[in-house]
């Protein structure tokens, strides 16, 4: 009975690892999704209407309830306090946060035709991140969530 | 001074920097100039000082991403033109390096001087001039700078304005009016703003049917041209320009049409402080 009860802890501890991973590789994607989404968004509204950077960040965050939303309305606070804040962004590694922040911080100081050819320079990086995470979701979190599943039944076999 | 600007100006300067300025400054602030590496001076209550406060690139750049609202894209125009409006009347002079493209500017770029006017209102200050006397007449506000030109045409335009007669401003760089409900110009003013004068010299004279044009800073043939065409529509205007005196004004062949235009002169003079009426001429 003990050794089921083990194999059944290790069979869940692996599962929730495998879920944890498949998660994490959708939450990525899900974040890139919106920064490159959110770069077609302004380019159209400073293309257009020239709209302020501030109003920018926080109609497109309006009524989204996603890490991205919560990372525009963070950095909106730069805006009036001009002091870099510490952005807790749990899935993405220190280099890719940097690159988003640098992303951030290059708007807004520059003339209309310059400002626009940087981001056709920059939507390319975003757009390709996107596509490595969207691809790294179905491939890589689906074969990771299914390898921990078998891990576990394996662990669970083997202590009963 | 509205009671909004103090608080624009904290965004715009930063604590620190307003705090530096205005408590070691007596009298109205009017002008803040701010030049990269160079001490800050302001005019204020007619006087300058000298702010011991050496400016850092760094605060240049917070000065415009304040006066921008982090957006230098969405003021670019009037930036080439060399100005930002801050918005309360609050105007920006910029001064940097062009960029240009063939003939025109394309952007001002490594700005280095910046200098902050702030908008006055001094009510009652132009009620030396009846305005029973000027009906049918076209004013003309000769000064040189700080001599108090625009805070003059406020006024009047406000007296004018409030008599029933229609008013059209010309607001090209938001010095006039200052936003909307910022500063008083009266009951019966309409206000065009941020449109180059000669654009909105036709729009006023086709679609607003005005008694008066309003604008400030006369300056160049268009101008000249543009106000002698609405001398001939049979609207009255009003206007300032920069120069010492009517004298000075004389001297130059292309100044010609504004005698043709013009019938009341007011000359101002920044001595012994800004305001000081010279002289007024009526032709």
């Amino acid at each position: 009975m003990l050794n089921f009860g083990i194999g059944i802890m290790l069979f869940a501890v692996s599962t929730y690892f495998g879920l944890y991973y498949r998660r994490r590789c959708r939450l990525r994607a899900q974040l890139y999704a919106e920064l490159y989404e959110f770069s077609l968004y302004l380019t159209e509204q400073i293309s257009y209407s020239k709209t302020p950077l501030p109003l920018i960040f926080s109609t497109f965050s309006l009524g989204k309830n996603t890490e991205f939303a919560a990372l525009l309305l963070e950095y909106s606070k730069e805006f009036e306090q001009k002091e870099p804040t510490e952005y807790a962004l749990k899935h993405i590694n220190d280099r890719e946060k940097s690159e988003i922040l640098s992303f951030f911080r290059g708007l807004g100081k520059t003339d209309v035709d310059n400002q626009i050819k940087k981001l056709s320079e920059q939507k390319q990086w975003i757009k390709n991140k996107k596509e490595i995470t969207q691809t790294e979701e179905t491939t890589k979190g689906k074969l990771y969530f299914k390898l921990a599943v078998i891990i576990g039944i394996a662990l669970l076999i083997i202590v009963i | 001074m509205c009671t909004s600007i103090p608080i624009s100006m904290q965004r715009l300067l930063g604590s620190k920097l307003y705090t530096k300025i205005f408590d070691n400054v007596k009298g109205r602030v009017s002008e803040i100039r701010v030049r990269l590496n160079h001490k800050i001076f302001v005019s204020a209550g007619g006087k300058f000082f000298k702010i011991d406060y050496e400016v850092t690139k760094e605060q240049i750049d917070n000065i415009l991403c304040a006066a921008t609202n982090n957006s230098v894209y969405a003021l670019s125009d009037s930036m080439n033109n060399g100005y930002i409006n801050y918005g309360k009347g609050i105007r920006i002079g910029i001064a940097g390096e062009a960029v240009m493209d063939k003939d025109k500017i394309h952007s001002i770029k490594n700005i280095s001087s910046l200098v902050i006017r702030i908008p006055f209102e001094a009510k009652g200050c132009s009620d030396f001039l009846p305005t029973d006397r000027l009906v049918g007449r076209n004013v003309l506000i000769v000064s040189p700078p700080y001599g108090g030109k625009t805070t003059l045409l406020r006024d009047l335009t406000r007296r004018i304005s409030d008599t029933g007669k229609n008013m059209v401003v010309i607001d090209e760089r938001y010095e006039l009016a200052g936003g909307q409900g910022v500063l008083d110009l009266g009951e019966c003013t309409d206000i065009i703003q941020g449109m180059p004068k000669a654009m909105a010299y036709s729009n006023a004279v086709r679609a607003l049917n005005p008694s008066y044009i309003v604008t400030d800073e006369l300056m160049g043939e268009a101008d000249l041209a543009s106000i002698s065409d609405i001398k001939r529509c049979g609207i009255g205007v009003i206007a300032t320009i920069h120069a010492k005196n009517i004298a000075e004004l004389k001297k130059s062949k292309e100044n010609k049409q504004l005698f043709e235009v013009f019938n009341v002169f007011v000359t101002l003079s920044p001595e012994p402080r800004a305001g000081t009426v010279v002289e007024v001429v009526y032709a």
